[in-house]
């Protein structure tokens, strides 16, 4: 009994002596600089990595933006530089009297001149630190990155949290331009395909909303927006494709959750209509003509009437609607038409057909494998859609007010 | 009612010295050992025509209206006409026609007079013989039987045990009235020899257990017994542990429901708790009200307390752990109000934890100990100076305040007071696990207790029966109680599930259901 | 008082002593050469186990129900029994504290980056030691306590991900030679040999009978939950970038994201993983002791627990210079160690039961 209470007590006393020598990775919450956004910039060979850190208590008392007390500004952005990004965050000590912490850094934006220079450095990063998260949104900008940083956001009192939100909201709705986050784009560029898209925001407006003084009008002198979306080939960006473009690539990609296209009347091409997607998908078939990759892309897609305005007379006639369905049908393909026009011009298989094209002929693939590109440029392209307009609206027939004051059909 | 004093004796019979046929002498000696204290009487009266007799007995500890009842029975008798009858054999006469008290018994020794007194006999020695009769006249001021203050329910019986242990049986024989209710008595302690009886359920308990409690109570040597925490340290020895290994409670009806689960209980004179086992973790988060309501919300107030459990053991620990250690855990906008309520205060989220956990304790000790009249002083003092000002004065922040009073009142939802205690002690140790190491030695920390509890046994019982080793058959009485008609067997304990409703036809109410539960059964 | 567990118990610890390491390590091992088709090479593996689980059954049967060594020594002879305690003895060390400094390595880099190594590491001793002196009865329950657990959260982590799965990342199948599918498939078996800590338990089962029956559901338990893993970590990040990941599970745990609040909760089932690791760590450490109890014919005794935990930590953080190494180690020497190891003693014990039951009979005959 003795030895078992001298080993008890023997545990018991090297279990605290281990307890008291504890604390070293501890952290207090008020110790943290919470990043919220991350920009990345080169300036010559050297790297600068700018921070948005929240400053909690400017955020935290006081409601909205304006809120009782609160007036300075919720994040404050500071930038360091050095030889690798790494380098660069360590700087950071020099000047900040917190540590950094990156965990819940929401987005990284990355400027052109750093994309065309290639990613990989930044993606080690993000998948090498266990304090990084992989999920951050990856958006490009042109010019100055740390200049998206600086601008501050009339409803999110976080800049980086709202630019998030923008993106998020817009994939979901418009699918024109993709939420991307790190780890997808690894995943995409580690892909047979090899392509991969990012989404751009800039500064919009002449001066910048740096600072708070600016919120006291309606009006802002400048704001973020989304804008185009880049095209990265091999970790390095080659080029942009316009918004149209790109929803004609998301069209194929099969990644269109929502999205509003504008079909022209049948009946008088300069007059629309508008058709709100609610569903789609694409399927993609692969097959070899000649001893040719051809593609036949089918989008299948129903949508609802949200405006129109044409000369059509009744919205119950099924005649009536098949022409519009016909119409919308034809705008689909105008669009993934351009989709597929513009990546090809650019030579960069962002729609996944590398990936598609293995999977169904493994032996092909191999000899394809070692000259993708020029298999890419020659891949014929069928484009096809299929569009149902399950509902019409609240409204038999387009509202013009001539036609109603007379009363006629 | 009379048993207790007669197995006291003959647990108690080691003395030797025989009475004398001289009653003098008797009394010379009685008087030496007991003094001449005004609460001793000392009755000398004539009985039986000739007879010199005397009554001994302790007034404060007798029932006076008996005594006086059992002395004109006495002195009647000599006046009856056939009095002389038993002149050859008057002790059997006094015991077969005269003392009108329901329990007596014979005496041979002096000891044995000696105690008898003590435990509120009246003993009554003849000139002229060596044994002397004792006469149950015990009797005290006791309490009322009232409704247990520790352990409320809405629903179910208001009473509650009392410090007279024969009261206790009563109640639990009240409610059990069945043959197979055994109780056994013994007499502990040398000096206050304290009555102690063990209840079972013949047939349902395990044989070998209570042998084996028997011979645990018998090995305690101690000269005092004040109250059950005393047994249940003794018997349960060398076991070092946290948690309770014997339930206690002051409610007949949660007796009668353990001892009708194979439980034994334990009464001890002089207390209203009654101690309980054996008993498995889960038994602790049981409340006999669970049983009277309905299902349903009595399942999904045990899943509540389980929760409370672990949320008293866990709470600030994991409070610290996580904005520490694991800040990634928390939603950015969550992360930020935290951070703003830290900024300014001075100590560190474990100091803090620790600063706010002792004046809880100190205020929930000051609660119990201060007298009632002042009660509302603390509550003012606690709620406002110590958690409003210091929170105002920036030396704790908002949301430790939340955590630790949200620990403080999840600790009381734990039916039984000892889990609790458990729960808080081990707080303290995994705040410092989670201060030096963060989830990981949250972890470390519960491995250590998983594998505590999964080694501790309550008189042989498992103490995680029946989570792990499982028993597929108990869980019906875990984490939810399922309806009494689905619960057709007792819990098994000890790997005997009898039978508990013995009829094949399902009650009137839940035709339907249990038909199908019923052909599935058997 | 005898210990005994119940062939459910028996279940838990071998599957418990099979998982938890091999679970950090798996999907990285097999998808680097079997690609989208790892997801194929565990059930390969179980294939392969099936000659040892056939060995397992086979000796069990022979068994008589006397302690273990005395079982062998009455086999075999003293000299023999020994050898065969030796060599199991240095396995379960070698095993105890190539777990124990995974174990460690993975905490000091994902959550404590500047603790040191050596503190982390005798936290993980302590604990192992501590449920490892309760004794196999305990070993057993906190086994299946846990094992549950960690099925409960594996659930609610594959429901949680299921935004996340890209069901393409699995095609084409088949695509792997069946070359690279064998070679994909070793690491498994590796892990899977670990099921003959069957042999150490099963003087303490209720059962004997069952101990083949306990290896086999273990052994598939495992398998089906190598399965499992490698195909979530597969749908959810594609074959191409977890050969680049270290731990690619917590990775793709990762990145569920659900609203605002649901983020990071790889931190729920990393706990759930640290506790299986933990009974892991205590049942290699057990096997170790009673190894070491019989080949230097020790008596049990509590400072002997002290002794072996720190013998155990200390082989654990000394025998490797660096992390790398130890990852080195475990992806290639552990995986042949514990395959030469554990088929080539368990082939030996058998052969030389046949040959002692024959040896036996003939006598019986002689006489």
């Amino acid at each position: 009994m003795t030895a078992v209470k001298t080993a008890r007590s023997a545990v018991v006393l090297a279990f605290f002596a281990l307890l008291l020598t504890g604390c070293w990775d501890r952290i207090e919450l008020n110790e943290l600089a919470i990043t919220s956004a991350t920009s990345v910039d080169r300036d010559g060979e050297d790297w600068v990595v700018s921070f948005q850190v929240v400053i909690p208590s400017t955020i935290s008392s006081g409601i909205g933006i304006m809120g009782a007390g609160s007036s300075s500004a919720p994040v404050i952005v500071y930038s360091t530089k050095g030889k690798s990004i790494r380098e660069a965050n360590s700087r950071s000590y020099l000047e900040s009297p917190r540590k950094l912490y990156f965990a819940h850094n929401r987005i990284i934006v990355i400027s052109e001149e750093t994309a065309r220079r290639g990613l990989d450095p930044i993606l080690d990063v993000y998948l090498r630190n266990p304090d990084a998260r992989e999920t951050v949104d990856v958006l490009i900008t042109r010019g100055n990155a740390r200049k998206v940083l600086e601008q501050m956001m009339q409803i999110e009192r976080i800049p980086g949290n709202g630019i998030r939100e923008i993106n998020n909201m817009e994939e979901k709705y418009l699918s024109t331009l993709p939420e991307v986050k790190l780890y997808e784009l690894a995943m995409s560029l580690s892909s047979d395909s090899a392509g991969a898209l990012l989404p751009e925001v800039y500064l919009s407006g002449k001066t910048e909303t740096d600072s708070l003084k600016a919120f006291e009008k309606t009006t802002l002198p400048s704001k973020l927006r989304l804008g185009r979306i880049a095209v990265i080939n091999k970790d390095k960006m080659v080029g942009w494709l316009s918004r149209q473009e790109g929803l004609g690539v998301a069209f194929i990609r099969n990644t269109v959750d929502m999205t509003m296209i504008a079909p022209a009347c049948p009946d008088d091409p300069s007059k629309q209509a508008s058709v709100s997607i609610g569903s789609s998908t694409t399927e993609l078939k692969p097959a070899i003509r000649d001893g040719k990759l051809s593609v036949k892309v089918q989008i299948k897609a129903s949508g609802s009437l949200t405006q129109i305005d044409c000369g059509i007379k009744d919205l119950n006639d099924p005649a009536t609607v098949a022409a519009l369905e016909q119409a919308a049908e034809k705008e689909i393909v105008k669009l993934a038409d351009s989709g597929w026009k513009a990546v090809r011009r650019l030579k960069t298989d962002a729609v996944g057909f590398a990936d598609l094209a293995h999977r169904k002929y493994r032996k092909q693939w191999r000899k394809w494998k070692k000259d993708w590109d020029s298999v890419f440029a020659n891949i014929q392209v069928e484009i096809a859609a299929d569009v149902t307009l399950t509902n019409v609206g609240l409204s038999k027939e387009p509202i013009q007010v001539e036609r109603l004051k007379e009363g006629k059909k | 009612m009379s048993e207790s004093t007669k197995s006291g004796i003959e647990s108690g019979s080691d003395a030797v010295k025989a009475l004398s046929a001289d009653l003098d002498t008797n009394i010379k000696w009685l008087t030496g050992e007991l003094g001449s204290e005004p609460d001793i009487v000392i009755r000398q009266l004539q009985v039986l025509r000739n007879k010199r007799a005397a009554l001994v007995y302790i007034s404060d500890i007798s029932d006076n209206g008996l005594i006086n009842s059992l002395v004109t029975s006495m002195l009647d008798e000599s006046l009856k006409p056939d009095a002389g009858e038993f002149e050859e054999e008057p002790l059997q006469g006094l015991m077969l026609r005269s003392l009108s008290v329901g329990g007596i018994r014979k005496l041979d020794s002096l000891d044995h007079v000696l105690l008898a007194i003590l435990e509120g006999c009246s003993v009554i020695m003849l000139d002229g013989f060596a044994t002397a009769i004792a006469a149950d006249t015990g009797g005290r001021e006791k309490r009322g039987v009232e409704e247990p203050s520790s352990q409320t329910v809405v629903r179910g019986p208001k009473e509650g045990f009392t410090e007279s242990v024969r009261t206790n049986t009563a109640l639990i024989r009240a409610k059990i009235k069945s043959a197979d209710l055994r109780m056994e008595y013994k007499l502990i302690g040398k000096r206050t020899r304290t009555t102690v009886v063990v209840v079972y359920m013949k047939g349902i308990a395990d044989e070998q257990m209570i042998r084996d409690v028997s011979r645990r109570l018998d090995l305690i040597d101690t000269d005092s017994i004040l109250e059950s925490g005393y047994i249940e340290e003794f018997i349960l020895g060398k076991t070092f542990t946290p948690f309770p290994l014997i339930q206690n409670t002051e409610r007949p009806d949660a007796v009668a429901a353990g001892l009708l689960e194979g439980q034994f209980a334990i009464i001890v004179d002089g207390t209203p708790f009654v101690l309980l086992a054996p008993v498995t973790f889960v038994k602790f988060f049981q409340s006999s009200e669970d049983y009277y309501q309905r299902y349903d919300i009595a399942s999904f107030l045990r899943l509540i307390r389980m929760s409370s459990f672990l949320v008293s053991m866990l709470f600030p620990s994991l409070y610290i752990a996580i904005t520490t250690f694991h800040q990634e855990m928390l939603p950015t906008s969550l992360l930020i109000s935290l951070a703003a309520q830290r900024e300014g205060v001075p100590f560190p989220a474990l100091i803090e934890a620790m600063i706010m956990e002792l004046t809880f304790e100190i205020l929930r000790e000051a609660g119990v100990r201060m007298p009632r009249i002042i009660g509302s002083a603390i509550s003012i003092v606690g709620a406002l100076v110590l958690g409003q000002s210091a929170v105002q004065a920036g030396l704790v922040s908002a949301a430790m305040v939340i955590v630790v009073s949200f620990t403080a009142i999840a600790s009381f939802v734990i039916p039984s007071v000892n889990m609790g205690s458990a729960a808080r002690l081990i707080r303290f140790g995994m705040m410092f696990l989670a201060g030096s190491f963060g989830l990981f030695g949250i972890m470390a920390g519960l491995m250590v207790i998983l594998a505590h509890m999964s080694g501790l046994r309550s008189f042989g019982v498992p103490y995680l029966t029946p989570l792990s080793p499982l028993v597929p058959g108990n869980l019906k009485d875990v984490f939810i109680r399922v309806p009494w008609w689905a619960m057709k067997k007792r819990p098994a304990l000890f790997g005997k599930a009898t039978a508990r409703q013995g009829s094949a036809e399902p009650n009137a109410g839940n035709q339907g259901k249990s038909n199908g539960e019923g052909k599935g059964r058997r | 008082m005898k210990q005994k567990i119940t062939s459910l118990q028996a279940t838990a610890i071998i599957a418990n002593a099979v998982t938890p390491s091999a679970l950090m390590v798996i999907p990285n091992q097999v998808i680097q050469t079997a690609k989208q088709d790892g997801w194929l090479s565990p059930m390969l593996s179980f294939l392969f186990i099936l000659p040892l689980l056939y060995i397992i059954v086979a000796i069990s049967r022979r068994y008589n129900g006397k302690p273990l060594m005395e079982w062998l020594e009455g086999s075999f002879g003293k000299a023999a029994a020994t050898g065969i305690a030796l060599l199991l003895g240095a396995y379960y060390l070698i095993g105890s504290a190539s777990i124990v400094r995974q174990f460690s390595n993975f905490i000091s880099q994902q959550f404590m980056i500047t603790t040191p190594l050596a503190v982390v590491a005798l936290l993980i001793t302590i604990v192992a030691v501590y449920i490892c002196a309760q004794g196999v009865e305990v070993i057993g329950r906190v086994s299946f306590f846990v094992m549950v657990v960690s099925m409960l959260f594996l659930g609610i982590n594959l429901f949680l991900l299921w935004g996340q799965y890209d069901w393409h990342h699995f095609l084409p199948v088949f695509e792997t030679m069946p070359l690279q599918q064998l070679t994909a498939s070793v690491p498994p078996v590796g892990w899977l040999t670990d099921i003959t800590v069957v042999l150490l338990l099963m003087p303490y089962m209720k059962n004997t009978a069952h101990a083949g029956k306990a290896a086999l559901w273990g052994a598939a338990l495992a398998s089906v939950f190598f399965c499992l893993i490698i195909a979530i970590t597969l749908a959810v990040l594609g074959a191409k970038l977890i050969a680049s990941l270290s731990y690619p599970v917590f990775t793709a745990l990762g990145t569920v994201q659900i609203g605002e609040f649901i983020e990071r909760i790889d931190v729920v089932l990393i706990m759930a993983w640290i506790a299986s690791m933990f009974t892991k760590a205590s049942v290699f450490v057990f096997c170790f002791n009673q190894m070491m109890l019989y080949s230097f014919r020790l008596r049990p005794h509590n400072g002997l627990y002290i002794a072996i935990g720190l013998f155990v930590a200390a082989t654990a953080l000394y025998s490797w210079s660096r992390n790398s190494a130890v990852n080195e180690y475990i992806f290639k020497t552990l995986t042949i160690y514990k395959i030469l190891n554990n088929f080539t003693i368990f082939l030996l014990i058998w052969i030389g039961l046949l040959f002692a039951g024959r040896k036996a009979n003939a006598e019986e005959a002689v006489t």
